[in-house]
Formats: C-alpha cells, structure tokens, sequence
C-alpha cells in the first residue's frame, strides 16, 4: 500500500505523516518512507538524529529509466524492485522504517 | 509519467509519503499510484484553498481514496470550517489534530513527536489517524504489535489542548 500526505507548506504534512509512520511501525506494519522534499525534514521528524539527517545519502539517477508505454505514454521504470531500492538506498529511522530521500533523486537517463 | 519516487510502492507494507508542499507533483503525476492520499488541512483559507485544487488534481489522477485531516486545530468551528468547505467535493475529515504546543517543542528540538513529546494530545491524536488510515487501505500488520511503545489507541479519546473541543 502507498499512502501520501499532501497539503500546503507549513500545514504539518511531515509531521503528521512521520508520526503515522512511527505509530504504524510500532503497531506491527512493515513501513517504508520516502521523503519528496529537498529538505531532510522527514529524517527529523521520524526521530533520525539532526547530524545524521544531513548526511543522508541521496538516490543515485541510474535506477531508473525513462520508457513508453504500449499507449505511447512516458513512464519511469524502476530497473529494481521497490524494497530492493530501500534495501540498498534507504536509512534506517527508528522502529525499523526504512526512509529513501526521494527528492533529491537525479532525472532518470533516457531508455 | 510518476516519477521514481511515484513508482516506489513495495509489495508488501505501507510506503508513507511526504509530498512536497504544493501542487507541483500532482501535474507530475507522482502520487498517481497511491491507495490514500491525506490531504493536511490547517483553518486558514489559503490552506482549505490548496486543499481544494488538490483534490481535484487527485481525481485527475484517480487516487482512490482521499481523507482529510484537520490540523492545529484550536476550536470546534475550525474543524466545521474545514468540513464544509471540503464538502462540495465529497472529501471527509477523518483526523482532527490539535494546535499542540509540543509539536513546536519537538521542531526545536529537532526530534520526533513521539520521542520528544509521546504523551502530547498531538501525538495522541495522530496515532488515532494512524489507525483510521490503516484501516482505510485494508493493511493488517506483518508482526503482532511489540508490547510497550506508543501503538496505543485508547477507547477514551485523546485529551485536547483546548477542552471546549470534544
């Protein structure tokens, strides 16, 4: 399952969004994070240390390319599977979630 | 065309993500793939006014399931505003979060809420979200839940910052 926060800068989504996340680690679910902000601020909200949060390693571009679909529609296609990308990408956050820092993620090389 | 972080769904769990603010992703397409989105709605007009374009952006892009939460919120008619300005588009608020002064605390002190402030009528109230949600997209945890930690979901309500609201 995904599950997205949305809504207007300043109106809590990292917050909210990281707290459920850390609230639905601890109640037994295998959860997975991506922060889609330039800034680490869901590193911190999910209790990762400031001067870790920082250091955080970013996606490299070369997972992904870009294709068309068989309705002519341009897709990015993951050349690994998701959970293999937070394995090999991803940080640890408390209460074993798994954090990717999606938005520093390079453009995907053409295909 | 979603992007990668769009096309970062696992096949198993809950992948929880944070949007960047704004409507700019949603012409990327990039929660395009999400079972929920969560709409974060504080009583301010420019919020409900972002929250609205949003869920039309989310139609577009056929998320199935839109919730909104009420966030900071100081009194009842703040959570009154919000659900009949969303109701037009048919979008409930199913989360209501308290304006909560520790939320502020954990900011500066750069931690999580739950480690900064577990007790908080924030965090209370989120982990309250946290279930609904759950149940919203049918998830059912891999573990049992781990004795102790904040997992709690208590029948008698979470306390609020403001009594008046109940």
């Amino acid at each position: 399952m995904q599950v997205s926060f949305a809504g207007k800068g300043g109106s809590g989504k990292t917050t909210i969004s990281a707290t459920v996340a850390r609230t639905l680690a601890r109640r037994g679910y295998t959860v997975r994070a991506i922060d889609g902000d330039s800034n680490p601020n869901m590193a911190i909200a999910l209790g990762i240390p400031a001067h870790e949060a920082i250091e955080l390693a970013v996606l490299p571009k070369e997972i992904a390319r870009r294709d068309v679909d068989p309705e002519g529609k341009r897709v990015t296609v993951l050349l690994k599977e998701p959970s293999d990308l937070f394995e090999e990408f991803g940080v640890d956050a408390p209460d074993g979630i798994r954090l990717l820092l999606g938005s520093r993620v390079g453009h995907a090389g053409s295909g | 065309m979603r992007g990668i972080i769009g096309e970062l769904k696992a096949a198993e769990g809950i992948t929880i993500i944070d949007m960047e603010a704004g409507l700019e992703l949603f012409g990327r397409g990039t929660p395009g793939a999400s079972d929920l989105l969560a709409i974060v709605i504080e009583p301010s007009l420019w919020s409900i006014q972002t929250a609205t374009r949003i869920i039309d952006l989310a139609r577009e892009l056929g998320i199935p399931k839109l919730i909104a939460v009420a966030n900071k919120i100081r009194e009842e008619a703040d959570v009154e505003w919000i659900r009949e300005a969303l109701r037009p588009q048919d979008v409930e608020v199913v989360g209501v979060v308290p304006y909560d002064t520790d939320v502020s605390l954990a900011d500066r002190k750069m931690g999580s809420l739950l480690d900064v402030a577990p007790e908080s009528a924030a965090a209370c109230a989120i982990a309250e979200l946290a279930g609904v949600i759950a149940r919203e997209v049918g998830a059912a945890p891999t573990a049992p839940e781990a004795s102790g930690g904040n997992g709690k979901a208590g029948d008698d309500g979470c306390p609020w910052v403001v009594d008046a609201y109940r």
